[in-house]
């Protein structure tokens, strides 16, 4: 299997608002994918339609070979996911969250090693309500990442980090993908993009306005990095249409 | 959903971070199983055994209230709100099964009580429990489940956690006020029990008086049909209704 991921003609509307309007994208095994758009832009309904966790209007969706919804706890043993807002129950402790999360796969991860490599193994023993933003964010990547996932979804994962968790971050995923672990990631942060992405889409209103190696995309357009290709696709008439 | 090992596995984890968790909050322990034992003891120490007797079944039914409408409802409002119920549809165990240890373990937590409150009227109080030998832990396990259904359609229909305390507590209080859990429904002015005989909790705890007293279970057959039916009712409204998130 060369794809992990298959995406076609997806649409979602909500009433009258196209959230998703034919998108569609391919992302090789082992490769970081990043999905970018502003803020509505559509990026969260394509993972969570891509998920099968929204119903989608039209489409196909194939992930690792399998369809989301009719494969669900099959394929869930293989796909990590770490939403935009991670909650936790109240009063939990971070191993606790661990251990809970661990018992959910066949398959698991070292979750102290994860702490550790995270830097929160010192917190350990803390409930997740004492820990800072970023801290959260890193437990909410930890709990992607228990169940030893081949294909790992982050949605915005380094809002809240520090510059030296990010890197800490950036790195363990290089690394993932470097074993053959597929990435698919939302962010707002070009840097990060260009640092660790293969391969983007930028979506703006529902539409791909753009695809392909963020390299070639810089040089294509003209720009010196990625902010400033993105800000002037986002400035751009290109998909107003929609 | 398919029981196996693993599913077994990550239910009984689910189960012991609810307890540990329920335990360090500590309302349910405070005001599901320490409170009515602590009214227990009052009733009885006030009143001579035949109060103790009387009261005793009302007693026994605030864990039931405790867990049915403040334990479940709000857990799972909670749990909806922080979107961990969203979460756990991305993993490969439903989130279903979340929910049932939330509802296991506070129907546990129910029997601790029942059996505190019962444990005290017994020894401390000489109340004795006249019928027979399952009719009480049956009514028990009856009353449970038609106050869980209304549990179930708060944690349904209403939106966000913020309501769902609202309506607990507008619901919660008036019943362990005037159903005859706190204040013995007997010293009640008649006008006001007519209004608590509209409460499912007063009819529930009518049938549980009536397997302590050992009474003729007929009286009880139509409060036990509409309680039954209403229960149904809720149940399904609820799983209609219900959101992950």
């Amino acid at each position: 299997m060369e794809y992990a991921v298959k995406i076609k003609n997806l649409s979602k509307s909500y009433g009258d608002i196209q959230a998703l309007n034919d998108f569609g994208l391919s992302v090789k095994r082992g490769e970081i994918f990043g999905l970018l758009g502003h803020n509505g832009a559509g990026k969260t309904t394509a993972v969570e339609c891509m998920l099968g966790l929204r119903k989608k209007d039209f489409g196909s969706v194939e992930l690792l070979g399998m369809d989301p919804q009719l494969k669900r706890r099959k394929l869930f043993e293989k796909v990590g996911v770490q939403f935009q807002h991670t909650g936790f129950q109240d009063k939990i402790k971070v191993e606790e969250c661990c251990r809970l999360t661990a018992s959910l796969y066949e398959k698991r991860a070292d979750w102290l090693e994860l702490l550790e490599k995270f830097r929160l193994d010192v917190r350990r023993d803390h409930t997740v309500s004492d820990l800072s933003g970023g801290e959260k964010q890193k437990l909410a990547v930890i709990q992607a990442l228990i169940g030893k996932p081949e294909l790992l979804f982050l949605d915005e994962l380094t809002t809240g980090l520090d510059p030296e968790a990010r890197r800490d971050v950036w790195d363990y995923l290089k690394g993932l993908s470097s074993n053959g672990i597929t990435i698919v990631l939302t962010s707002h942060f070009m840097d990060e993009v260009e640092y660790l992405c293969d391969n983007i889409t930028v979506l703006k209103k529902g539409k791909t306005i753009a695809s392909g190696n963020p390299g070639s995309l810089i040089l294509d357009h003209g720009h010196k990095n990625l902010e400033e290709l993105f800000l002037s696709l986002m400035r751009s008439d290109k998909g107003d249409a929609a | 959903m398919i029981v196996d090992k693993k599913s077994l596995y990550s239910f009984l984890m689910m189960l012991k971070i609810e307890a540990l968790l329920a335990v360090r909050h500590g309302d349910m322990i405070l005001f599901g199983i320490v409170m009515p034992v602590g009214i227990m003891m009052l009733i009885g120490a006030v009143g001579d055994a035949k109060t103790a007797s009387e009261n005793f079944a009302g007693v026994a039914s605030i864990g039931i209230c405790a867990a049915g409408l403040m334990g479940i409802p709000l857990t799972v409002a909670s749990y909806r709100h922080e979107k961990i119920l969203k979460r756990f549809k991305a993993t490969p165990v439903s989130p279903l099964l979340l929910l049932i240890s939330i509802t296991a373990l506070q129907t546990f937590f129910a029997w601790i009580s029942g059996a505190g409150v019962y444990l005290t009227a017994r020894f401390m109080f000489g109340v004795t429990i006249e019928g027979s030998l399952f009719r009480y832990p049956g009514a028990f396990l009856f009353v449970q489940f038609s106050v869980y259904s209304i549990g179930f359609l708060i944690a349904a229909i209403v939106p966000d956690v913020k309501k769902a305390n609202m309506v607990c507590v507008l619901l919660y209080f008036p019943m362990l006020i005037l159903s005859g859990t706190t204040v013995p429904y007997s010293i009640l002015p008649a006008a006001v029990q007519r209004f608590s005989d509209f409460f499912p909790l007063t009819q529930g705890i009518k049938i549980l008086q009536g397997a302590v007293s050992g009474a003729d279970i007929e009286t009880d057959i139509s409060r036990f049909a509409i309680l039954a039916g209403m229960a149904f009712a809720a149940y399904i409204v609820s799983l209609k209704t219900f959101r992950w998130e």
